[in-house]
């Protein structure tokens, strides 16, 4: 079965250059490391991936899990919250991420979202190419469709032509929209993760200024505003307050 | 001798300039108060020994006395002044007693000295005129025997400086003894008496107004102002008997004290963190260890130490981080009084225990203080530290029962495992908001546009060309019928028919659209009908096809020929009539 995964990542790789092999020679070799129980090592493997811009929904996943290994509650719920957000109703990923919750020192009185807006977040984020792709598709399908309509002698085939051509065009159109939706949903960062073990969070953004109140390693805030060094930031039960940038990392 | 006087002179006169003359000020007070007369003498001095004459007058210039009221004045050449082991030679001496009009600070020009061209400045006088004492001055007493008076160190000072308050009788009596003596607490002052050591203070004589008194100091007090503006000394009262001896029972005498007013003025410019403190001090701050582990406690010892006023400080502003659990420190302090005031220090150990792991900056601790000898704010500063608490391996410390409940949830569950495989991206590698997937995408429905418009340009060309030979199908058969006409000339019979064939179906074709394949009678006969020719011009139209078809097979006369030429321009000229469309 491992030969079989390998051919077929060869295959996919060879359309993708030697350094995408390269990527995914890394992500097997840390899949390897974890499994004999080197977690240290295929951590660090799956954040070099990660630092260099490679992003896929398991290499996020295998990364918490990493994390959660060697005790890194802090990044371990960054990964999997990274790994949700490519899809978020894996259930695999909420299962973990529930476990962690439980293991953070700030009690988290977050309601989870809709679980409607997952599913179509889960389902627009396929592949990140994936509505890209099918939107040129579809382009090309109505351009083909149209010419056969101009070429065409007959009414009837002029008829059916022109329907498929518009019917092509108007979802290419559609599926243009998702995949904008779609990137500006990957692109977005709207929360994060404190990573320090405690962070004081300040009522402005300055360290002279009084503290606001305290969140541990591990605890997920959504992102209202930022400055240069500070994000102003909302906990789950709705205190604001003002952190560094460096107390936190973005999902 | 004449000669001998002339070279004295000159001797005498290198000698003079050869040394050094300075013109020496002394004034009896520099802080004179209103009112009270004050004495500045200016004297012109050689420096060093020796003896020198001085030929011609010296000049004495006068600055400016005019803030001040002139009470007497006198120059004049003075001797010798022996002060201590010091000779010191006044060559000239200008003196002048002068009395203060208003409060403030003068500065009074200095006095020159001029002899011959040469001018000796003295240094200019710096005046400080304060306000009228109110009892201070020599108290005119009920008693002019015996009175009490409270004096004061300083009668203007700034809030948190201090002044000593001696209280003292003055008695003209031999002998005297106390009775009973009450000192009210001065209220707005912070107050510390000074003790006199064993021998108790010192009788002292004292001239007031020309009277000798014994002056004996009953009290000394430190205070310190705790408020700004006017404050009073509250008068000691104190009951005396005087003269009391083994047969007199003497008199016993009440007396009642002045009772000065101090001034306290605000310090300006005070900042907002000021602490209040004035006078000079110091500061000691260590920690006890930048490095532990969580839920070990960190001790910073903070000492102040110096002079002024300690016992006003409250606490120091030291934060913990907020995931420290902190106590009040505990103070430890030693302030001695004297008539300096207090000085002394006070130390501070503050205790933190840290409940979480993390690096934590502590400090600094600022205090900031009036400095008395710069006279300027100054601030106190620790350093900052840098700690770093280690997270203690055993997750329980943190005592919350979450973590018992995870226990339970990892056994029974766990965390899922690792995905083995994936297709990864590049972040790089989105194709969206590249420029070639605009063009994948746009370009698709641009070559369709492109297409259409030549395709509706290909259509309308072959139209066009049609339109023209319509026009010109006359034309066209007429030169081919030309041709017919030479073979007939050169007796060619059957290219003649040939070529006249070729002429009429020429027309055919290019007028309306006939393809030579679909020609026969009756379609021809329908299709010029359809098109608006005349009956009669399509029979003699078809009547010709008709002989030119049997003559290519059976020959006919040249006669019959050049009709049927004729006949033929004539028809295509008559259906180029008819066929408007």
């Amino acid at each position: 079965m491992n030969w079989l995964i390998s051919l077929l990542i060869l295959i996919f790789c060879s359309f993708n250059g030697i350094a995408s092999y390269q990527n995914q020679a890394h992500f097997i070799s840390a899949n390897q490391l974890y499994n004999a129980g080197d977690y240290d090592t295929s951590l660090l493997q799956y954040e070099n991936l990660i630092e260099k811009g490679i992003f896929s929904f398991e290499l996020y996943f295998n990364a918490g899990n990493a994390a959660y290994q060697v005790k890194k509650i802090g990044k371990s719920i960054l990964y999997f919250e990274k790994a949700k957000k490519l899809d978020p109703s894996n259930g695999d990923v909420i299962h973990n991420l529930t476990l962690l919750n439980k293991l953070i020192l700030d009690k988290n009185t977050a309601v989870n979202k809709s679980k409607a807006y997952d599913r179509i977040m889960s389902a627009l984020s396929r592949s990140p190419n994936y509505w890209s792709w099918s939107a040129i598709f579809l382009s090309v399908i109505s351009m083909v469709c149209f010419v056969l309509y101009q070429l065409s002698r007959s009414k009837r085939h002029q008829k059916i032509g022109f329907m498929l051509g518009s019917f092509s065009l108007v979802l290419s159109v559609f599926v243009l929209v998702l995949a904008v939706v779609q990137y500006n949903y990957f692109s977005t960062i709207n929360s994060g993760v404190i990573i320090k073990p405690s962070v004081t969070l300040k009522i402005a953004p300055n360290s002279d200024e009084s503290s606001a109140f305290i969140l541990h390693e591990g605890s997920k805030v959504e992102l209202k505003s930022s400055n240069e060094d500070w994000y102003e930031v909302i906990y789950s039960d709705g205190k604001i307050g003002w952190l560094n940038k460096d107390d936190i990392r973005e999902i | 001798m004449k000669w001998l006087h002339i070279i004295v002179f000159v001797v005498l006169n290198t000698c003079l300039f050869g040394q050094n003359l300075t013109v020496k000020v002394s004034a009896t007070t520099q802080n004179p108060s209103l009112n009270e007369s004050f004495k500045l003498e200016y004297k012109l001095v050689l420096d060093g020994s020796g003896s020198v004459q001085i030929n011609g007058r010296i000049g004495v210039k006068k600055p400016d006395f005019s803030k001040f009221k002139l009470v007497s004045e006198k120059a004049g050449r003075s001797g010798f002044n022996f002060g201590g082991f010091d000779m010191e030679m006044a060559l000239h001496q200008y003196t002048v007693v002068l009395q203060p009009k208003k409060e403030g600070k003068y500065i009074i020009d200095p006095v020159s000295f001029q002899i011959g061209g040469t001018e000796y400045k003295s240094q200019p006088v710096t005046i400080h005129v304060g306000a009228a004492p109110k009892g201070q001055v020599s108290a005119p007493a009920t008693n002019p025997n015996l009175f009490g008076k409270i004096q004061v160190s300083r009668s203007s000072i700034f809030k948190g400086e201090h002044i000593i308050t001696t209280a003292k009788i003055y008695s003209r009596y031999n002998r005297l003894s106390l009775n009973e003596s009450d000192f009210p607490m001065a209220d707005g002052f912070w107050n510390e008496e000074i003790k006199s050591g064993k021998e108790g203070w010192p009788v002292k004589t004292e001239n007031v107004g020309g009277v000798m008194y014994n002056v004996y100091t009953v009290k000394k007090d430190l205070l310190y102002p705790q408020k700004t503006g006017e404050l009073k000394i509250p008068p000691f009262s104190a009951t005396l008997v005087a003269d009391r001896s083994f047969f007199n029972n003497g008199t016993q005498i009440k007396i009642k004290s002045n009772s000065p007013t101090i001034k306290i003025k605000s310090i300006p410019n005070e900042p907002a963190n000021f602490s209040g403190m004035v006078g000079t001090f110091s500061m000691d701050a260590e920690i006890s260890k930048t490095e532990l582990s969580q839920d070990e406690g960190v001790d910073i010892r903070v000492k102040i130490k110096g002079k002024g006023n300690l016992q006003q400080m409250g606490d120091l502003p030291l934060t913990f981080p907020l995931d420290f659990d902190t106590y009040d420190p505990q103070k430890e302090e030693k302030i001695v009084s004297s008539t300096s005031g207090l000085s002394g220090y006070k130390t501070f150990n503050f205790l933190g225990i840290p409940r979480t792991g993390g690096e934590f900056n502590i400090g600094p601790i600022e205090l900031v203080y009036f400095n008395t000898k710069s006279k300027q704010f100054e601030t106190l500063t620790s350093d900052v530290w840098k700690i770093k608490v280690n997270k203690s391996v055993d997750n329980n410390a943190v005592g919350s029962n979450t973590v018992d409940q995870q226990k339970v949830t990892v056994l029974s569950d766990g965390i899922r495992h690792i995905r083995e495989s994936s297709v990864l991206f590049s972040k790089d590698q989105l194709i969206y908001r590249s420029w070639y997937f605009w063009l994948l995408y746009l370009g698709p429905l641009l070559l369709v546009l492109i297409f259409s418009s030549v395709n509706k340009y290909l259509k309308k060309r072959p139209n066009n060309e049609r339109i023209t030979r319509q026009k010109k199908a006359a034309k066209i058969a007429l030169s081919v019928l030309e041709e017919a006409k030479s073979n007939l000339h050169n007796n060619r019979m059957n290219d003649f028919h040939e070529s006249m064939l070729s002429g009429l179906f020429s027309y055919l074709k290019n007028k309306i659209q006939m393809e030579l394949i679909s020609m026969n009678k009756e379609t021809i006969q329908t299709s010029l009908a359809s098109k608006g020719a005349q009956e009669e011009t399509i029979l003699v139209f078809i009547s010709i096809i008709e002989k030119c078809e049997i003559s290519q097979y059976a020959p006919t006369s040249e006669l019959g020929s050049e009709e049927l030429y004729n006949s033929g321009i004539d028809t295509i000229k008559k259906l180029e009539h008819e066929l408007v469309n």
